[in-house]
């Protein structure tokens, strides 16, 4: 596969780099190449519901990896998944591929939530490097378990919270912290998607299985599932964590007996009494997922794979202006955010309109493969996973209890 | 793909919820092929052949590899009538632009002679040179609902019709009450069940433009404007990929007889489009 046109493969780690001024980027790096395998590295993917699948998929085509097992209790997801990377050994867990005679280099875990702690530490005491799916944890114990052997084991960890790896993000991002908006007045996020988060079980005895997300016992919800993705892109792009969240939920559409709420809302303090106000549901898609940064001087709104900035009428001229296309949202000129703007303007492309060359879970996988192949930076430690996390347990519990639930700075301090 | 997708799934009523889910599975399975193998959204595996297909071969899938096998199979029995190859020529032709459509084609130009090669052993799809530049169109929407109906049955569904557009239809089991899904095509009604059906009608878009399906080869141009074919096949994708061949070339029909026996398609007409599901 190529790196993107829009930003080198390099660039991204580079764009890391700097974000290390701030003192909120990833902190683990490797001096020396942690490994570096003569070909492919070779890879198991923990985990074969939709996403894990479409990880596996993702691998199988990506240069420099080669999937070699993935696993799944569920020999329906089993089975799909190994069409999606015909390279892989099917296993029920990581437990028995490792009993195995596969060779292993580094592990994926994408399992309910609830059970990645104990498939990570088990990766992480075989001294493989792991790239964890968000939320790392359902429990602040198993956080705090996670982040411990993580730091321990002397491996790469990346959690997948994709935003810090997605090259529109990281320019966005740079644009922001340059005083694009100027001052944050405070903050949006919403995930809309209409889907009854209910799995059909072939077999009944995998019904409940399938459909964890739908048991308040081990699920945190939409506002952990969905949200902590979000939560982080605030964390990394403000450089503040929250001070504080209420939250509510109910059933507004999905009145079949669930427990888990269709539609949440959260609104998460975070200091100089600045506000996000989140919203997930799915039972309404308008407008998908977003998030929006509020300033003196205009708003940015980010949408995965594309960004704009709206400015306020006293805003002064940027330079890149007179070669950004614009977009209408009502009575709003939305100006399109582009990462590596200047070059794509000298090629005249940038008025036809640029998109993301590649979907954001590729450049986070890549990401993770070069920490492993090259001793790279990784996108997102350990440490900002968890805060990430840690802020999702919370605000599941908010909406749970209906309680204003304060967070402990504790879990926001850099480790030792 | 650029079209609606329409699924109606048969069962009884206390198993809505089931029916509901596996609608909505087969659904994320429709939008993960158009995530793949959409011409116009510039991060799917499409964009990326196209742009890097000559230097680079791409993986491919268990998935991705029923589709290229179905349309390396057509586009050789059918000596090039059946080519995705056309996208630039499609672009030249004022055809995406019509639409507001903004193809992603890549910017190498380069010979002629220069082709896409699948090589089933290896499981990967290239470009012997610069210059191709695939549209997937319809194939890839029969692929789609081939896989869609896979996950269905996978959910225990056991009688469905599923259609992309109206012109690619596969079915399986019945529904409650009757012996089949039927299909409309012009005075016959031909019933379905574990079978696909797909027409191909080269409808006139404008005199600018000429009809959307073109005569893949050295030189380009569209097909006449009555030409239309519909066809039953055992998968829609390759339902869809000989309901083009035979509208580019529908003398194929008997000139391929041999091959459309044994790839089990039948063509139901030479001229009659689909009209009513």
């Amino acid at each position: 596969m190529s790196s993107s046109p829009l930003l080198p493969r390099r660039a991204i780690l580079q764009g890391a780099g700097v974000l290390g001024a701030f003192g909120l980027a990833p902190t683990m790096a490797f001096e020396a190449p942690f490994w570096s395998p003569p070909g492919n590295t070779k890879v198991a993917v923990i985990g074969c519901g939709p996403w894990g699948r479409n990880i596996a998929s993702e691998l199988h085509g990506l240069e420099g990896s080669e999937v070699v097992a993935v696993a799944d209790p569920v020999a329906s997801r089993l089975r799909s998944a190994v069409r999606k990377a015909p390279t892989a050994k099917g296993f029920r867990s990581l437990t028995e591929a490792l009993a195995d005679s596969v060779e292993i280099q580094a592990v994926v875990v994408a399992t309910p939530s609830h059970l990645h702690a104990a498939i990570v530490l088990e990766a992480l005491a075989a001294k493989l490097p792991v790239y964890c799916e968000a939320p790392m944890a359902t429990t602040l114990e198993d956080l705090i378990a996670i982040r411990a052997a993580a730091h321990s084991a002397g491996v790469p960890f990346t959690c997948g919270l994709h935003g810090r790896s997605n090259p529109l993000y990281a320019h966005a991002r740079d644009f922001l912290r340059s005083g694009a908006i100027a001052d944050f007045v405070g903050f949006r996020g919403q995930h809309h998607e209409k889907t009854s988060w209910f799995s059909p079980a072939v077999e009944s005895k995998d019904e409940a299985e399938l459909n964890w997300r739908l048991d308040p016992e081990l699920s945190l919800g939409l506002a952990g599932e969905f949200g902590v993705h979000q939560f982080d892109v605030f964390h990394w792009y403000t450089g503040q964590y929250p001070i504080a969240v209420r939250g509510a939920g109910s059933i507004q559409l999905h009145k079949d007996g669930r427990k888990v709420h269709d539609t949440v809302h959260l609104d998460i303090e975070f200091p100089s009494s600045r506000f996000l106000h989140y919203d997930a549901t799915i039972a309404n898609s308008f407008q998908k997922r977003f998030e929006m940064f509020h300033g003196t001087a205009g708003a940015i709104k980010m949408a995965q794979q594309a960004g704009w900035l709206f400015k306020e009428a006293d805003a002064p001229t940027i330079g890149f202006e007179v070669y950004a296309g614009r977009q209408q949202f009502h009575d709003e000129e939305g100006i399109t955010l582009v990462a590596d703007a200047t070059k794509l303007a000298a090629q005249e492309r940038i008025k036809n309109g640029v998109s993301l060359q590649e979907p954001p879970l590729r450049y986070s996988l890549k990401s993770f493969l070069m920490t492993v192949q090259e001793g790279a930076e990784t996108h997102c430690d350990v440490d900002e996973g968890a805060r990430a996390s840690y802020v999702a347990i919370s605000a599941a519990k908010a909406v749970r209890t209906g309680e204003r639930i304060e967070l402990d700075p504790k879990q926001f301090r850099k480790a030792d | 793909m650029g079209t609606s997708f329409e699924l109606v799934l048969a069962g009884e009523a206390c198993d809505r919820r089931k029916l509901v889910a596996a609608g909505e599975a087969a659904l994320e399975v429709i939008r993960d092929v158009e995530a793949r193998w959409s011409l116009f959204l510039p991060d799917s595996r499409l964009a990326l052949l196209n742009r890097t297909g000559h230097a680079r071969a791409i993986a491919l899938d268990a998935d991705d590899c029923e589709l290229f096998e179905v349309a390396a199979s057509v586009h050789e029995a059918s000596a090039g009538a059946f080519d995705p190859n056309v996208a630039r020529a499609m672009d030249a032709a004022g055809h995406f632009a019509q639409r507001g459509l903004t193809p992603i084609l890549g910017h190498q130009k380069g010979p002629a002679s220069a082709t896409w090669r699948f090589d089933v052993h290896a499981k990967t799809i290239s470009f012997s040179g610069p210059g191709p530049a695939l549209d997937l169109g319809g194939i890839a929407k029969g692929h789609a609902l081939d896989l869609a109906a896979r996950e269905l049955q996978e959910c225990g569904v056991t009688s469905a019709l599923l259609h992309g557009g109206t012109s690619s239809v596969v079915a399986f089991g019945a529904p409650p009450d009757q012996e089949a899904w039927l299909v409309r095509c012009g005075e016959v009604e031909v019933p379905l069940n574990g079978i696909a059906i797909a027409t191909s009608r080269a409808d006139s878009q404008s005199a600018e433009f000429g009809t959307h399906i073109l005569n893949p080869g050295s030189s380009v141009k569209s097909v006449g404007c009555r030409n239309a074919a519909t066809v039953l096949a055992p998968s829609a994708a390759l339902a869809d990929a000989w309901a083009t061949a035979l509208c580019v070339r529908p003398d194929l029909s008997h000139r391929a007889a041999n091959v459309l026996v044994r790839q089990g398609v039948t063509v139901l007409s030479l001229h009659e489009p689909l009209h009513n599901v």
